[in-house]
């Protein structure tokens, strides 16, 4: 019986919670889709990655034991569209695992693969290929946004035709070789309408796991909060109704959100990450270079070859909560689970700095609240047990 | 709350901190305009503000002095002009103490003395010439983002040299020393204080959070000359907002939020160079009041700097957050440690 | 809240949860290296080689240490999983 056990790998973003270092290489600026709320405003064809870029940041920071001290790495590649890159990927993976055996690191005995892709390229065999290669190592999101009309009506081609039908074709193999496996959706003013039926879609298509967000930036519209909350208690009713919560999960509905702050901690891991660009400049991830950025020049924190600027670094080891936040958020009653992107605060902050939190989510984040815990009693009253008083 | 402005009198006025100021222009085009000056002296006046002006190395003319002397006032000026302005503070860097001269002129002075980093070994030597001429040296180390970590300890040993200094004397007297003695004295912070107790009044008509941000040359500018300041994220130069300076004891420390810009990007996080260099003075500080105990020194039994083992309070900083109820009591001038 | 099909038949110590952590993550890594290598002439090769059968000979050893220490219940059709998280061993029906 022991030649068989096998063990599921948790998904990149939970495995090892907290404990790993996540490297970021920006492989490629260039998309297939102009998705409508993408972040990265400066998307082009011409920064793609080349090997030796690559090389150096895996030398570095395999060697680098100051700022790489966790005993896990998550190697993360994203774009632009990363599977545009999955040669330059493979190449990358293969250097990685060379040189980590090599001089007997203890990341060998502790590394993922993560990707988020658009799904366009799943079925191309040098993706395949790449996956059968890595299949222990690999975690694999692919973007789908519910509904066809809600997908198409954000992930778009440059010429405004809807991707979804490209993307959708794609799901059963990427079900059946990630079983486990999650989609990410994120909501713009626009789709609100949608909300609750693009979740139940996805549950449909099988994903079980739907991480959902709305976007940081300031596109709220007023009644949009009051809007959201409709179709989040709508969402709540069809999945208590349809005892859907015995398989699936959404992470808009959360046990731990919705108090006050207990403890002063940021929520943005900015800084702890690493993220190189195509020109082997390193970030404190990927929202900080410069073509995620709508108002400011990237934040650089070193390259390759002269290392981490220690000054540079600083600021985000040890950003807190307290510091970043206006005075009404620290002591807002229902503060727990109202997040922030570092990156955004500071494209969008008044002066240049990562200490001005943006509280452009306010009012959706009290909808969810209000929302979440319309859910959780419920769901309680339902099946007899206090859902709503665990912290 | 503002208490005082810094007057740039002149493009080429003195640097008196970590910038360099335009120092070749000797001409009077980069004067400030005697209208700005004017309305600066009016402001100050009305909001019951003093002021500090820093001169140029030429003497201006005469209706700029007669202004300025209708506000209270401390002028900072050249070391070489230090004949012409009595009980001003002079600012001076090594090459004008090396002259045959250097010490005419001069009595119960208080001098800013700029070294960089490569002029470190020579503090307890300068230090030695000036100590009985003067009745304050304030040291500021003027390149101090070139400082490496192993210049840390040279400045760690040129402290303790002249520590060693004034105890081999029969009779224990020396001036007041930012890097030696102001912590023994200091029960809370005492930086610099820039953008919240004092803004600088600018050749261009402009006010800037402090002279440096005026000489670096970016569009840093925080309103006009006349007007009250503007300054975005104010509260990111309170203590408060620092999670590295709130709970730091070298009250010494200058503080410098130029610095922290330069070096940090962020305006409120202090660099490992003014970490490290605040707790080389604050450990030698300590050491040196040890002494003054020992010897039974007037005053020394009730100052007390408590043993630390740490160099860098952002290394505290990153371990021990603060908590959520500290930091909305947490008080500024409450005395610590 | 997700249903699982599967029956907890026991927990290891995490000193023993580290150790088959440790030897699968190995596992994995080997073979997956294995797989970039690509030629026999390669420098690593026999190093890997021996590598991987020294870590596959461990990985079973420990089951059989543990499954032989804490008998757990085993069925015809079935095998062990371990979960990482909460040190449970977990019979499951093969698939």
């Amino acid at each position: 019986m022991t030649e068989e056990n096998k063990v599921r790998i948790d998904k990149a973003s939970s495995w090892e919670e907290g404990k790993s270092k996540y490297v970021t290489f920006v492989v490629t600026e260039d998309c297939q889709l102009a998705c409508k709320y993408c972040y990265l405003v400066g998307k082009n064809k011409s920064a793609r990655m080349n090997f030796e870029t690559a090389k150096k940041t895996v030398d570095f920071i395999l060697n680098d034991n100051i700022h790489s001290a966790e005993e896990s790495v998550v190697l993360e590649f994203i774009g632009g569209e990363p599977l545009i890159e999955i040669e330059l990927i493979d190449k990358i993976c293969d250097y990685f695992k060379l040189r980590a055996y090599e001089t007997n690191h203890r990341w060998f005995n502790n590394y993922r693969i993560g990707f988020t892709s658009n799904g366009l390229m799943y079925s191309d065999p040098r993706v395949q290929e790449f996956i059968k290669k890595n299949r222990m190592h690999i975690s694999l999101q692919i973007t789908i946004d519910g509904t066809k009309t809600k997908h198409n009506m954000q992930r778009v081609y440059p010429d405004g035709t809807g991707s979804y039908d490209n993307v959708v074709r794609n799901i059963p193999r990427w079900k059946k070789q990630f079983p486990d496996t999650s989609t990410k959706v994120t909501i713009s003013s626009g789709d609100i309408p949608y909300i609750k039926e693009s979740v139940l879609h996805l549950f449909s298509l099988g994903i079980k796991e739907v991480n959902i967000n709305v976007v940081f930036e300031n596109v709220w519209k007023e009644g949009d909060d009051v809007l959201f909350e409709e179709q989040l208690t709508g969402l709540a009713d069809e999945i208590i109704e349809r005892k859907l919560y015995e398989d699936f999960t959404c992470t808009f509905f959360s046990r731990t959100i919705g108090y006050p702050y207990t403890e002063n901690v940021n929520w943005c891991g900015a800084g702890k990450m690493l993220a190189v660009d195509s020109r082997g400049n390193f970030y404190p991830c990927i929202r900080f270079v410069g073509f995620s950025l709508q108002n400011r020049e990237g934040l650089v924190l070193g390259n390759a070859d002269d290392g981490i600027d220690e000054n540079k670094l600083r600021p985000f080891l040890v950003l807190d909560m307290v510091s970043q936040s206006p005075e009404e958020c620290v002591d807002c009653s229902v503060a727990a689970g109202c997040a922030w992107c570092q990156g955004a605060n500071y494209d969008f902050a008044d002066s240049e700095t990562i200490f001005q939190r943006s509280t452009s989510i306010c009012k959706m984040h009290k909808a969810r609240v209000r929302a979440n815990n319309y859910f959780w009693n419920k769901l309680g009253r339902r099946l007899n047990k206090n859902l709503r008083d665990e912290k | 709350m503002l208490k005082y402005l810094m007057i740039i009198l002149s493009g080429s006025s003195v640097s008196f901190c970590h910038y360099e100021s335009r120092k070749t222009d000797k001409s009077h085009k980069d004067l400030m305009d005697y209208d700005d000056l004017k309305k600066t002296v009016v402001f100050a006046l009305k909001n019951n503000l003093k002021v500090n002006v820093l001169y140029p190395r030429f003497k201006p003319d005469k209706k700029y002095d007669r202004l300025i002397d209708d506000v209270e006032h401390v002028k900072i000026v050249p070391y070489s002009l230090r004949k012409y302005y009595k009980d001003s503070i002079l600012c001076a860097e090594p090459k004008d103490l090396k002259r045959k001269d250097a010490l005419n002129n001069l009595s119960n002075a208080d001098i800013i003395l700029r070294l960089s980093v490569s002029e470190l070994k020579e503090l307890k030597a300068l230090t030695g010439k000036l100590s009985s001429h003067c009745c304050r040296i304030n040291l500021v180390l003027r390149d101090i983002e070139n400082l490496k970590k192993n210049d840390v300890n040279v400045y760690r040993k040129q402290i303790e040299e002249i520590s060693k200094n004034i105890f081999a004397k029969k009779k224990i007297a020396f001036p007041e020393m930012n890097f030696l003695t102001d912590r023994i004295m200091l029960d809370s912070m005492n930086n610099c204080g820039a953008g919240v107790s004092h803004v600088t009044a600018a050749p261009d008509g402009k006010l800037y959070v402090c002279p440096a941000f005026y000489y670096d040359g970016a569009d840093d500018a925080v309103g006009n000359i006349g007007s009250e300041p503007e300054i975005r994220n104010r509260r990111l130069l309170e203590i408060k907002y620092s999670p590295v300076c709130r709970i730091c004891d070298a009250f010494q420390c200058r503080r410098c939020v130029y610095l922290n810009k330069k070096l940090t990007s962020e305006i409120n996080i202090p660099s490992w160079q003014q970490c490290k260099t605040a707790h080389a003075e604050r450990e030698s500080s300590r050491l040196f009041l040890n002494k003054l105990k020992e010897i039974k020194y007037r005053g020394a039994a009730y100052r007390k700097i408590s043993e630390i083992n740490y160099d860098d309070p952002f290394e505290i900083a990153v371990k021990n957050k603060f908590s959520i109820q500290d930091f909305k009591y947490f008080n500024s001038n409450e005395k610590r440690k | 809240m997700k249903k699982e099909n599967k029956t907890v038949v026991g927990v290891v110590t995490e000193a023993e949860r580290d150790d088959i952590k440790y030897l699968f993550e190995r596992k994995n890594g080997l073979n997956e290296l294995f797989r970039s290598l690509n030629e026999p002439k390669h420098p690593l090769y026999d190093r890997i080689v021996q590598d991987m059968g020294e870590t596959a000979t461990k990985f079973r050893k420990w089951w059989d240490d543990a499954s032989a220490k804490y008998e757990w219940k085993g069925a015809k059709g079935h095998h062990w999983e371990i979960n990482f998280n909460t040190r449970e061993i977990l019979l499951v029906k093969n698939q």
